[in-house]
């Protein structure tokens, strides 16, 4: 069963009719995953930046969070990047949220 | 005998008019909450979280776990007589509920359910008792390193377990430790991640977290998807009593069920839901004669009810004895406590914290045969509130919220901070992000630091040669590397299966009022009118800010006849006034005021 999307199929991104689908139709929740762990990405290094400041022990807690926290996101982008070779869901409901 | 003694004091404790009313008022806060679909028992926690700075211990805790404790009792009503469950434990509920009330046997099942809720949560509020003795030497024996492991698999725990993104949820956790990291460090002059915003120096309430990770954007989403109900009034006629009598007949499913559910409870991160369909699923394996099931089986309803209130009494024990909480309700509570100046752990079963702890159970036992009455006394009153509404709510409990944040400092900074993890908590809510190990790591994150210095100063770092830490930081590594290792086998696998949509709601059958009315406007313009309500107030103050927004509200949004839209005008002045006057608490001023 493929799950290409085709001609006539409900789209998000109002792609439809002869032309070719463009690559970002039916990728919003991917898309949207990915724009989040890349803001996590950089919050954590905002607050790794600030934490380095601190003085002593106090800055371990932080510092050990944000790196459990870089390894788990890396992880995780890398899986959400991978996801975007799979073809679009072409019942995306990502338009409903803006 | 130390127990016999710490329990009279805790009943004396108890039955005192304060505390007594607290519980009261917990319950009906619980009832209500559990009533209508969207509004879980977190929120309703949270709502009243403000109510309980300076209160008594007792009181406090009877509230909290008044709340806890009857959530799952009223949310059987919609889940049974309209097919919608009030709560995500109630979901397994509707499998025989539903077509039960569908064929005339609605009190029947009514009934069973509020009749099991109550057995079900009094073997809990048994069970949490029993395991003192149990529970009280191991709790003892642990150190600061050991607890400090345990709070991480605790949190590690309920990451990978709640939701259906391990990784999301651990960095859900992740997260809402750093969260917890703002501000003072234990035992420290330090001040983290601040940077010149100087209201965060002392730290982040949780008030302004849970109101902004629960209540905002379950608030939002129900005036977003406006949950449907069900036209007319089901009316409860007659048949609970032959409900009871099928609790009695099934006692030994009630009994077994309740056991697995407390045994489900104490293990942090599962699911009301996820325990209830597992009983349901056992007693559709173990029961005789299981063709009815589906169909209107009436131990149908019963196995599952009587699971979610028994989980409850199961839920308290870590918490109370470990300070480890595994739901947002757990969390809230685990805050409350805090509040009031009561630290869970080793010092709860000793002294005055048994006593604390032997009026949580008595509150579990007792919320439990209030709503149970309330429920069956006033059954066809309260099948009416569950065909209002929620969205009607909103306005007034939106109100609520930016008062509540305003009583932690009364700052402005309070609602800049509110409106941030709002935002924070809608962006998670929107992507499917369990919002639970954040909130659970935010209150756990300033202990966690603690148990860390603590036994970096007293022992260097020798404590990471235990034989105790060890078996635990193995766990902890088995149940991280355990989450990691099923999110990549999660992607695997969608990688080759085929299309489908995975938001599509997997409950059986709603009914809906009308297809029309449900209206799909953006997260965007509902977040337009909290943001327009955080404007008026900052414009003209909470009184009149608030009244021309609500007015405003209620007439465009809510389509309110100019009658209605007084009533809630005058109730909300009448309201202010007696918080202001009556608690002495304060308004927001305006922005130009400060």
């Amino acid at each position: 069963m493929s799950a290409e999307p085709t001609k006539g199929d409900d789209m998000d991104d109002g792609v439809g009719g002869d032309e070719k689908p463009s690559f970002f139709a039916g990728r919003g929740d991917q898309l949207e995953e990915i724009a989040l762990d890349v803001g996590l990405v950089i919050l954590f290094v905002v607050v790794i930046r600030n934490v380095r400041t601190l003085p002593d022990i106090a800055q371990w807690f932080p510092e050990f969070t944000v790196y459990t926290g870089f390894l788990i996101v890396g992880v995780k982008l890398i899986g959400d990047l991978l996801a975007l070779r799979r073809p679009p869901k072409v019942t995306d409901k990502s338009s409903r949220f803006l | 005998v130390e127990l016999l003694d710490a329990a009279w004091m805790g009943l004396q404790q108890l039955a005192t008019p304060q505390t007594f009313l607290f519980l009261l008022a917990g319950v009906g806060v619980g009832m209500l909450t559990g009533l209508l679909p969207g509004l879980g028992g977190a929120v309703g926690m949270a709502l009243l979280l403000p109510f309980i700075y300076g209160v008594e211990p007792a009181s406090a805790i009877a509230m909290l776990v008044g709340i806890m404790a009857v959530n799952n009792t009223s949310d059987t009503f919609t889940a049974i007589l309209l097919g919608v469950p009030g709560s995500n434990s109630s979901q397994a509920t509707i499998m025989d509920g539903y077509p039960m009330a569908r064929r005339g046997e609605g009190a029947r099942a009514l009934g069973a359910a509020l009749f099991g809720s109550m057995v079900g949560g009094i073997i809990g509020a048994i069970g949490l008792v029993a395991l003192i003795p149990i529970a009280e030497p191991m709790i003892l024996s642990l150190e600061s390193p050991e607890l400090l492991m345990l709070m991480l698999i605790g949190v590690a725990t309920v990451g990978v377990l709640s939701g259906s993104k391990p990784l999301a949820g651990l960095l859900s956790a992740c997260l809402g430790l750093l969260l917890g990291a703002v501000g003072p460090a234990p035992a420290g002059p330090a001040r983290f991640i601040v940077h010149d915003w100087t209201y965060l120096r002392q730290g982040i309430s949780v008030v302004v977290v849970v109101m902004g990770l629960y209540a905002i954007p379950e608030l939002i989403n129900l005036l977003k998807d406006r949950i449907p109900v069900a036209r007319g009034n089901p009316l409860v006629k007659g048949g609970l009593v032959q409900g009871i009598r099928d609790v009695w007949r099934n006692k030994i499913l009630v009994f077994f069920a309740s056991v697995y559910a407390i045994c489900a409870g104490v293990i942090p991160g599962l699911s009301g839901a996820a325990v209830s369909w597992t009983a349901y699923a056992g007693a559709k394996t173990l029961c005789r004669d299981t063709k009815n099931f589906g169909k209107g089986d009436v131990r149908g309803v019963i196995a599952p009810d009587s699971c979610n209130n028994a989980m409850e009494g199961g839920q308290l024990v870590p918490i109370m004895m470990f300070g480890i909480p595994g739901s947002a309700s757990g969390a809230i509570l685990l805050g409350g406590l805090f509040l009031v100046g009561v630290e869970p752990g080793p010092k709860m079963v000793q002294g005055d914290g048994l006593v604390l702890l032997l009026v949580t159970a008595f509150s579990v036992a007792l919320a439990n045969i209030f709503a149970t009455a309330l429920c069956m006394g006033g059954a066809s009153w309260i099948a009416r509130i569950s065909t209002l509404s929620p969205g009607r709510l909103v306005p007034g409990i939106l109100l609520i919220v930016v008062f509540a944040a305003w009583q932690v400092s009364t700052q402005w900074d309070d609602l800049y901070l509110l409106l941030i993890i709002g935002v924070l908590g809608m962006i998670l809510y929107r992507r499917g992000w369990p919002r639970a190990p954040m909130l659970i790591a935010f209150v756990l994150g300033s202990k966690i630091e603690a148990k860390l210095r603590i036994s970096i100063d007293r022992y260097e770092w020798t404590w990471l040669h235990d034989t105790r830490v060890l078996v635990l930081a193995v766990v902890l590594g088995l149940v991280i590397l355990g989450g990691i290792l099923v999110s990549i086998r999660e992607m695997r696998e969608s990688r080759n299966r085929p299309e489908s949509d995975e938001r599509e709601d997997a409950l059986p059958t709603f009914e809906l009022e009308k297809e029309s009315e449900l209206r799909e406007a953006s997260v965007l313009y509902w977040f337009a009118w909290f943001l327009g309500l955080l404007l008026m107030v900052a414009l003209l103050g909470m009184p009149l800010g608030g009244a021309i927004w609500l007015a405003a509200f209620l007439l465009y949004e809510v389509h309110c006849h100019w009658r209605v839209v007084l009533l809630y005008l005058i109730g909300y002045a009448a309201v202010s006034w007696s918080v202001v006057h009556f608690i002495g608490a304060e308004l927001p001023t305006n922005w130009f005021a400060r």
